[in-house]
């Protein structure tokens, strides 16, 4: 079968309410939990709506209790849901779309880009896929929420992340987790011979690339990510980082500064792999980034509107990096008035750049 | 749950005042005029109209009046095909209308003709004007600019107003939309969302024919050809002879055949033409082909290099020809000479 067409036929969500059912029948095959005798509840569970275009990836062990439960309101978690999708609708609108406008011609047309401008393309896509993954998980979580339930945590600010081994405790947490229980567990995990913990950990990260979808680019993703994260795992400094980089302190050391941008930049090399067309694309993008005008982009970064969206949400997240999302207690404290006015700006900027669509023609021919 | 709903209610209420009030101002002031009847002769939108909308509009409401059973049907290129000319071309008990659409489709031209013959509108004459560039498509377009109305093309009429309603809350179209109003000024920055009020803005001249005049273009290259032509910026020609892609697919091609269907049903006099543009892009050869297995001798094709895509004073700008070129055109296929090309 044609590749390509897999991208037709394949329903949207398949990938996620396919784990939500493994997850469950290998849950009652463990007899972690009870089978359901509740097809309702079941199906609610499968293909509960907030959850079908993006996850977070739930569990039946904590999400089918939440459904037979009776759900009586609560204010506080209503208002945080709504606090949690004003803020996902920030991070995929304000940033997401914007730098996508910046990052797509340049990948695009990457053969006659500068060292520079890849380098800007490399690192606008980087909050590109960020604010378009975690926003959408946000308002999922969020609308969960209102609906009295509460969804599994999928990003946990991952660029503030120390090493490697701890952004992926941070990015795409509810897939991350169900290969842990699923297939890097039972496969072994890291017990056993130093080859059963190299040959368990290539499989996570290429299942994983597999899962994003069907081009070598992916895979290649999941294998430069395994060899990151390999020394950490057999020198057993996989789980150095367990708390919160700067915690109880409002900046961060020097050390830690450099180990959140060293990982950021690995991080980003792997996003070229994910968002390039095909491998030599990819290694060609790399092979533009070798060039001493490389570092023209950390001037030019500064002219672009865009950035400074990123900067806020950077400074609002990192305040937060001990919460739950980005305004879990964001100005909680100060007058409401002050929220209040927060929130609108929030809310007038997205509408700011949610009713410009310029694909929207208003001229066909002015004679 | 009252006091959240109370707090949400309130905290939104301005948000919601603002777009209660851009609703309001929507319904009020029509910009698109979609709402609403008009005399679209006498208006003078800021907003650019959705000019198949136009027409059919213009159709409904004159029909009942002139009877039309002569057609031309085609793009905003029909503007050089004008009625009080090609009435010399055709027998006595002629009521012209100029049923067109800006970037008019094979869709267009065939869900109109389909229209005309479910409601018994007789077709007497007809001269269907094609267009390499813009022809060949076999789908409705998208967006509210060109989108067909929901009369021919039998979409919801609901969504077919939503459109419109959708795009008034473009942000920079309202900025635009609101200081031209306000201030009746047209700026530069503008040039993208509104009509600019010193040119023509499309809107019929005629309304029994739904003729469009460039009146105050034709006086500009009389007065001064020079200055009007070096002010104007036309596109370097590829050098292409001939269109490399065939564009009529099946189902553009069974339109075709439908459309040939009801006009023999209705026994019309009918003509194919193949507009001459500055391009001097020929039609593909295969193409051509089922265009002329399907009309045969009444297909007419001047695409290509020729005496009326040559020279530039035959152009309003590098899209539109000159009636005069229309002129020849129908005096060409409607008695033809073998020397002309």
């Amino acid at each position: 079968m044609n590749i390509k067409l897999l991208h037709l036929v394949l329903p949207v969500g398949i990938s996620f309410y396919t784990f939500h059912t493994l997850s469950y029948t290998i849950d009652v095959y463990r007899r972690k939990f009870e089978p359901t005798k509740d097809i309702t509840s079941f199906f609610l569970f499968v293909s509960i709506f907030p959850l079908a275009m993006a996850g977070p990836i739930e569990r039946a062990t904590n999400l089918l209790p939440q459904i037979y439960k009776r759900r009586t309101f609560d204010y506080a978690q209503a208002t945080d849901g709504m606090r949690q999708i004003l803020w996902g609708l920030f991070k995929k609108v304000v940033i997401a779309d914007n730098c996508a406008t910046i990052a797509n011609p340049i990948f695009e047309g990457f053969e006659n880009a500068s060292a520079g401008t890849l380098l800007l393309g490399a690192i606008f896509f980087s909050f590109q896929i960020y604010g378009d993954f975690s926003g959408y998980s946000d308002m999922a979580i969020g609308i969960g929420k209102l609906l009295g339930f509460r969804f599994l945590n999928n990003f946990h600010f991952p660029y503030f992340s120390r090493d490697i081994a701890e952004f992926w405790r941070r990015w795409h947490i509810s897939l991350n987790t169900w290969f842990r229980d699923y297939l890097y567990i039972p496969l072994g995990g890291s017990h056993g011979t130093k080859w059963l913990v190299v040959r368990n950990t290539f499989i996570i990260f290429l299942v994983s690339g597999f899962w994003h979808g069907a081009n070598w680019t992916f895979i290649a993703w999941g294998a430069y990510h395994a060899i990151l994260f390999l020394p950490l795992i057999l020198f057993g400094k996989n789980r150095k980082y367990t708390n919160t980089a700067a915690e109880g302190k409002y900046l961060p050391s020097l050390k830690e500064f450099c180990q959140i941008g060293i990982t950021f930049f690995l991080v980003m090399i792997g996003w070229i792999f994910f968002r390039a067309e095909n491998i030599t694309n990819a290694f060609l993008f790399l092979k533009g980034l070798i060039h001493w005008r490389i570092f023209s982009a950390f001037y030019r970064v500064l002219m672009y509107k865009e950035f400074w969206f990123v900067v806020v949400m950077l400074i609002v997240e990192w305040l937060q990096r001990s919460k739950y999302h980005g305004l879990e207690t964001f100005l909680l404290r100060c007058k409401p008035i002050i929220r209040y006015v927060f929130y609108y700006l929030i809310i007038l900027t997205i509408l700011w750049f949610f009713s410009n669509n310029k694909e929207q023609q208003f001229i066909y021919f002015q004679f | 749950m009252n006091r959240f709903i109370k707090k949400a209610v309130l905290f939104f209420a301005p948000l919601t005042l603002l777009f209660a009030s851009i609703t309001v101002c929507y319904f009020i002031l029509d910009p698109f005029r979609v709402l609403y009847t008009y005399d679209f002769n006498n208006e003078r939108p800021i907003a650019q109209l959705n000019g198949d909308f136009v027409s059919t509009e213009m159709f409904l409401k004159m029909n009942p009046k002139y009877h039309y059973n002569s057609f031309i049907f085609g793009s905003s290129r029909t503007l050089a095909y004008l009625p009080d000319h090609w009435k010399d071309y055709l027998s006595n008990n002629y009521s012209i209308f100029r049923f067109n659409a800006p970037g008019e489709n094979i869709y267009g031209i065939y869900t109109k003709i389909k229209y005309l013959d479910n409601n018994n509108i007789p077709i007497k004459n007809a001269l269907i004007i094609l267009c390499r560039n813009c022809s060949f498509s076999d789908k409705n377009y998208t967006g509210h600019l060109l989108r067909k109305h929901p009369l021919t093309s039998q979409e919801n009429r609901l969504f077919f107003q939503l459109e419109f309603f959708k795009v008034f809350f473009n942000r920079d179209f309202l900025m635009c939309y609101f200081d031209m109003l306000i201030n009746k000024q047209y700026k530069s920055y503008m040039e993208n969302y509104l009509n600019d009020s010193r040119f023509e803005v499309g809107c019929p001249d005629d309304n029994s024919t739904n003729t469009m005049l460039l009146t105050g273009r034709e006086k500009m290259i009389m007065d001064n050809p020079k200055k009007y032509y070096a002010d104007l910026k036309f596109p370097q020609r590829t050098g292409e002879k001939n269109d490399s892609v065939s564009r009529i697919n099946e189902k553009q091609k069974m339109m075709l055949y439908e459309i040939k269907k009801i006009l023999d049903k209705h026994n019309t006099e009918y003509r194919v033409v193949i507009s001459p543009l500055y391009e001097q892009i020929k039609l593909n050869p295969k193409d051509k082909k089922i265009l002329d297995d399907c009309f045969g001798e009444n297909m007419y094709d001047f695409s290509g290099k020729n005496k009326f895509s040559e020279d530039r004073i035959n152009f309003y700008e590098w899209s539109h020809y000159r009636p005069l070129v229309g002129d020849s055109i129908m005096s060409e296929i409607y008695r033809p000479n073998i020397d002309s090309l």
